[in-house]
């Protein structure tokens, strides 16, 4: 749902930026927050660059989300959790940091599941900012087994298994192999 | 002199009216001087005109007053060229296709020679491409000049949303073959140049290599940066120097490849010793260059790629390791920033594999794509359907090329058996 709104919101402030030359601070704001919600660092980055010295010298807002770009850009979750959370964003962009932090946590859980057979719980904690208690609830829903045992206890993560949506329907396919062959026959 | 400004704005109206715009280019071309010379009345001259009516008049009186601009206000002409493109005719200036691209060319010089805000032309060149083009797979000359905006101005948007469709023609004016040839070298290395800073690098790559291996006699500077960034972008890409293919052009062999030695030894390096320090020592050794060649970036990401590439050859030898190894055999300082490299890399897809924790091991799998589902389905389908199109595309250009007089006089029938008025002979029968 976010997603898509942002993405709507992008283009807007997109086009927006080419046909006005004098801009509004906020505008930087929203986009450069929203950019980084859809995880797109490379917009982010330009932005960054091009918004006016005069805008950005001083803007503690703008700063502190460039140093979130950073740490995207190296994967330091760890860091990223910090920032999100020790800074008073404006009202306009107070949603999307606050969903930002969501989302970074979902990924890198999915990421554990990809990458890890097996992790301390408390590199788990650290990567994904919940507390011993909440961890236990994730890997019960996850359906992770923690081993007993001495502190740090292990996780061990089980692959995200994908969800198949089905595209096709017969005839299309169908249709489309009729083609293929007939243009490889001819 | 008033009178010959007089008699330029009625030669416009009659012609228009008439539809005689071929003659009407005519006399405009020889105009030309005339208006450069009396710029102070030509303001005077345009109320009379009607911008949509009147688009080539128009046309020819913004190109004078952008060509001759010196050192004044740029911002009633930048308006006037906006408001010109919104509003004119483009059935109508197609007939002078070479000064409407002259005019963009020059409102962009303007724009990046004066530092002005760049950001402000991108609109404007957009609504020009999309006027002059007869179809969205269309180059213009103006593609290049957008491309340069959008650089800098640091903007990629708008430019990949021209980039990203294949060319299939090119409009060019007859007799400026010069000019058409720079700005389409322009629109592959600008555009090369977008690509890679979004770090598209496949696109990128290819967009270097059409620079390239554009067939030429004599060696053109965009080529030679070109062909830099080339080796640069091949070694991010693929960690090797792709050769070039066949059928560029000799130069490239005789004059660029002796010019671009330093980045030929920084490939050698990367590619024999694949040690970082001594990558890193090319890099300081040759930074003026690479400096001087706006060329520092890549050859940082250069490096940085060395570190990735290293760790996926690794995926080829082991199937376990320890993550100790790893941080060793990578050139990295320890386990912990193996395993970071290693956590980042599956994240963007670049390795398979997985790490434990408890044993401080890796392991690294195959790819796991089978090739069996309904979404790789898909994207072979739309793969197949963009062949398709391809090859519809070639036999039709093919046909194209087999029915001009010219080659069929030169290809299918020898110059001996060919009488005097073109025909064959009946020697030949």
């Amino acid at each position: 749902m976010l997603q898509e709104k942002l993405e709507q919101l992008v283009k807007i402030l997109e086009k927006q930026e080419l046909e006005d030359s004098l801009q509004d601070t906020k505008l930087y704001h929203e986009l450069f927050a929203a950019y980084l919600y859809l995880d797109d660092l490379v917009n982010a980055r330009f932005l960054w660059k091009r918004i006016p010295v005069a805008v950005k010298n001083g803007n503690q807002e703008l700063e502190h989300m460039h140093k979130i770009f950073q740490c995207l850009c190296k994967n330091e979750v760890v860091e990223l959790y910090k920032l999100l959370d020790n800074f008073k964003w404006s009202r306009s962009v107070a949603e999307i940091m606050y969903e930002l932090k969501d989302k970074i946590r979902m990924d890198t859980i999915e990421l554990i599941g990809h990458a890890y057979t097996s992790i301390f719980e408390n590199v788990f904690g650290e990567m994904t900012n919940l507390t011993q208690d909440m961890i236990e609830d994730t890997c019960k829903r996850l359906d992770w087994e923690i081993q007993d045992g001495p502190q740090p206890r292990l996780i061990l993560p089980k692959k995200p298994v994908a969800d198949r949506v089905s595209v096709l329907n017969a005839e299309d396919q169908l249709q489309k192999l009729t083609s293929f062959v007939s243009f490889l026959e001819n | 002199m008033a009178s010959a400004l007089e008699h330029y704005v009625n030669n416009v109206r009659t012609m228009t009216s008439a539809g005689n715009f071929r003659e009407l280019v005519d006399y405009l071309n020889d105009s030309m001087e005339l208006l450069q010379r009396n710029l102070n009345l030509l303001d005077n001259v345009m109320e009379t005109l009607d911008l949509q009516h009147h688009s080539l008049g128009v046309m020819y009186i913004v190109a004078a007053k952008i060509s001759e601009i010196q050192n004044e206000d740029p911002e009633p002409v930048l308006s006037l060229v906006k408001r010109f493109v919104t509003i004119c005719n483009g059935e109508q200036v197609r007939n002078a296709p070479q000064t409407y691209f002259d005019l963009f060319h020059a409102y962009t010089n303007l724009l990046v020679k004066r530092k002005l805000n760049t950001t402000q032309g991108i609109p404007v060149l957009t609504v020009a491409i999309e006027k002059i083009q007869l179809m969205e797979s269309q180059l213009t000359p103006i593609h290049a000049d957008l491309c340069q905006l959008c650089l800098s101005s640091k903007v990629f948007k708008p430019a990949l949303y021209f980039l990203d469709v294949d060319v299939t023609t090119i409009a060019a004016a007859e007799d400026h073959q010069d000019s058409t040839t720079k700005y389409f070298l322009l629109y592959y290395y600008y555009g090369g140049m977008v690509y890679a800073a979004v770090k598209n690098y496949d696109r990128a790559l290819y967009f270097f290599e059409v620079a390239i291996s554009t067939p030429a006699t004599a060696m053109s500077h965009i080529m030679l940066e070109s062909y830099k960034k080339y080796i640069l972008i091949s070694l991010i890409l693929r960690g090797k120097q792709i050769t070039i293919p066949k059928y560029s052009p000799q130069v490239i062999g005789r004059f660029i490849k002796p010019l671009s030695q330093h980045y030929h030894e920084l490939s050698n390096v990367y590619i024999n010793s694949g040690s970082p320090e001594a990558v890193r020592a090319v890099i300081t050794k040759y930074q003026e260059t690479f400096v001087r060649d706006n060329n520092l970036g890549l050859v940082k990401q250069v490096l940085s790629t060395l570190y990735k590439k290293k760790i996926q050859r690794l995926t080829k030898t082991f199937l376990t390791l320890s993550l100790s190894d790893v941080a060793s055999r990578a050139s990295l300082s320890s386990p912990a920033e193996a395993e970071k490299y290693i956590l980042n890399m599956i994240k963007s897809g670049e390795i398979f594999a997985a790490i434990n924790q408890k044993d401080g091991m890796v392991v690294f799998h195959d790819d796991p794509e089978k090739y069996n589902t309904p979404h790789m389905y898909l994207n072979i389908q739309e793969d197949m359907n963009k062949i398709i199109e391809l090859n519809k595309k070639i036999t039709q250009m093919e046909e194209e090329i087999m029915l001009t007089p010219m080659f069929v006089k030169k290809s299918t029938i020898p110059e001996s058996v060919v009488d005097d008025k073109g025909y064959p002979s009946e020697a030949c029968e």
